[in-house]
């Protein structure tokens, strides 16, 4: 190894050293509380429950088994044992859900103050976890019983997140750890019983959403992926009422923009429980940069027009006008979406000042727009080394200054002045 | 109306389109012909303003036309091989909005009349379409607007016999209401009942 690497290899180290340090105590100082009054456990509870539903949801969304157009054309044709193939799929989906309940478990930790037995606390979300993910594969193990169970989770989501705002005390649910670890041994058994069953059709449900999701991680761009999570959602509504387009030009636009949302709740519904989210970070001194981060996740969600409209030229050129026309027509959704976000989390959230609803109005409508109309990824351009993350495409900063790192600039800033 | 000079496009050195020239006059329509990777749609993505000519100009009405110019895209409907859509609007509400986008009198009457025509299911998303149905939309956001100037690319792809009987009639129409059509065709009888030239890509 020469020297060049070692040295390399060394920065790497502390940066990775700093990084979980501020990792460590970040989990530490949510564990141990602080000054700050804690979330109401009622709340929390909901909260919590609504991620539970909507990881099952994002489960169910991949599969969670899937196989890739490659496997299934050149080994699910063949008669391999298909149990036997699938336990690495069923090990990733079941690894998925304990990773997203460990999680929950730690925020509801981290915003309640709850004074728990960690090694016991964590392995019951862990084994619900499990459980979460075992039931996934034995629903997508059963013909047709997905979007029945797609649709149920919706509502049950919607009552989640109505609960949310008017619970205040929680529930007194214990359940011991041997009866969790018993729940999710079970259901490991029941669905390994099932990978024998799985058809190449049912395997291949999520195999769009996932090659999206790795192309859209790798490139840092989630255009793609948000186009096949549109598509699937188009797929499943299949017929719609017509809209009550009418109007001006421009009102004829926003009236087409409204419509969309109306026809995809769930963008409403993940608007609208990211209100939570500086609610339960209201505790800690990360406030001013989570608010401004949950405000973009909120207001993106509503900018699908927007995302959609600056991706097609074929569609620009239909509706006519100027591309600037479009885009402002598309934005102003996204804009009162921004303005009512902010407003509410002014009025609800402790610590959330004037000026930072205001940047967080302004800064994540800014950031919404430039995510949705930057181009595509340019691969042939010249490389700089800035040391961090060594050799990098001068095109990858440039995407990244559209959107993650434009983010994270306008977080400091709030951190700044909030 | 449209005129184009001297027109030259390569890809990698290789020459697909060399120095082409021509006129195209209101009322009148103009089939693009050639065997495959001859550069008919390379022509018509030029003449749209998609892509860049190597040299050459293409002017609508005396200027050069830009594609984002929205006189341009008032005066001028594309039916090319980019053709998208809104993923959560169905077939009647993306006529609706064009109509509305595009100032159309009367946008009930003509959504309804063009729906009617091409035999579209009103509520059905575009994702939901066939590839046959998915082009008939395609046709039917060009018609249901106001438009001088008609770019279409192989219109009769995935139409029926009855579909491309109607089509011949309909650009005929066109034609005889003052619009220029500028298309590309294997179809020698839908080239023979709408075209007034050939050009050879």
């Amino acid at each position: 190894m020469t020297r060049f690497s070692l040295a390399a290899l060394a920065e790497r180290a502390v940066y990775l050293v700093v990084l979980g340090a501020i990792g460590a105590e970040a989990v530490a100082s949510g564990l141990s509380g602080g000054s700050a009054p804690p979330i109401a456990e009622g709340v929390a509870a909901a909260l919590t429950a609504l991620c539970l539903v909507l990881l099952a949801k994002g489960l169910l969304g991949f599969g969670p088994l899937y196989a890739g157009a490659p496997a299934r054309t050149w080994v699910l044709s063949t008669p391999a044992d298909r149990g036997r193939l699938l336990r690495k799929h069923l090990a990733g989906a079941v690894a998925a859900g304990v990773g997203g309940c460990l999680c929950l478990g730690f925020a509801f930790v981290a915003v309640t103050r709850l004074t728990v037995a960690v090694a016991p606390w964590f392995a019951v979300w862990a084994a619900v976890g499990v459980v979460v993910a075992c039931a996934c594969v034995l629903i997508q193990s059963r013909y047709g019983s997905v979007p029945l169970v797609q649709r149920g989770l919706a509502v049950t989501a919607w009552l989640l997140a109505g609960t949310a705002m008017v619970a205040d005390s929680g529930l007194d649910l214990v359940v011991p750890v041997p009866v969790a670890l018993t729940c999710a041994v079970a259901a490991v058994w029941l669905a390994r019983q099932r990978l024998g069953t799985m058809t190449r059709g049912r395997l291949s449900s999520g195999a769009e959403l996932a090659t999206a999701t790795q192309a859209s991680a790798l490139s840092l761009d989630v255009t793609l992926f948000w186009t096949i999570v549109l598509e699937r959602r188009a797929r499943s509504l299949g017929r719609v009422r017509p809209a009550a387009i009418h109007g001006t030009r421009f009102t004829a636009l926003i009236r087409a923009d409204l419509a969309r949302i109306r026809r995809t709740p769930t963008a409403l519904l993940f608007w609208a429980a990211l209100l939570a989210v500086p609610y339960g970070a209201a505790v800690t001194p990360f406030l001013p940069a989570i608010h401004v981060v949950a405000g973009f996740v909120a207001v993106d969600r509503l900018a699908a027009g927007l995302r959609v409209v600056s991706r097609a030229p074929a569609l620009r050129r239909a509706l006519g006008g100027s591309d600037r026309e479009l885009a402002l027509a598309h934005l102003a959704i996204p804009g009162v979406g921004a303005v009512v976000w902010s407003l509410v989390t002014l009025l609800v959230v402790p610590g959330v000042t004037p000026l930072m609803a205001a940047i967080t109005t302004f800064g994540a409508l800014a950031v919404v727009y430039r995510v949705a109309t930057r181009p595509p990824l340019d691969y042939p351009t010249p490389v700089i080394d800035v040391g961090l993350f060594g050799p990098t495409p001068l095109g990858l900063i440039l995407q990244l200054s559209r959107g993650p790192a434009l983010l994270a600039g306008l977080a400091l800033v709030q951190t700044a002045v909030g | 109306m449209l005129t184009v000079s001297g027109l030259c496009k390569s890809y990698a050195g290789l020459a697909v389109l060399t120095d082409v020239t021509f006129t195209l006059f209101p009322g009148e329509a103009v089939a693009v012909v050639g065997p495959n990777g001859a550069g008919k749609t390379t022509l018509l993505k030029c003449v749209a303003g998609l892509e860049e000519p190597d040299s050459g100009l293409v002017e609508l009405d005396g200027a050069p036309l830009r594609e984002s110019d929205p006189a341009v895209r008032a005066a001028m409907a594309c039916l090319l091989d980019d053709a998208d859509y809104f993923p959560d609007l169905s077939v009647v509400d993306h006529l609706t909005l064009y109509a509305h986008a595009h100032g159309t009198p009367d946008v009930p009457g003509t959504v309804a009349s063009v729906l009617q025509e091409l035999d579209l299911p009103a509520d059905q998303l575009p994702v939901t379409l066939s590839s046959g149905q998915r082009h008939r939309l395609g046709l039917a956001s060009c018609l249901v607007r106001p438009r001088r100037l008609l770019l279409l690319d192989e219109p009769e792809q995935r139409l029926d016999h009855a579909g491309r009987s109607w089509l011949a009639d309909r650009l005929t129409k066109e034609k005889a209401s003052g619009t220029a059509v500028l298309f590309t065709s294997h179809d020698p009888d839908l080239i023979a009942a709408v075209a007034d030239r050939q050009i050879s890509a």
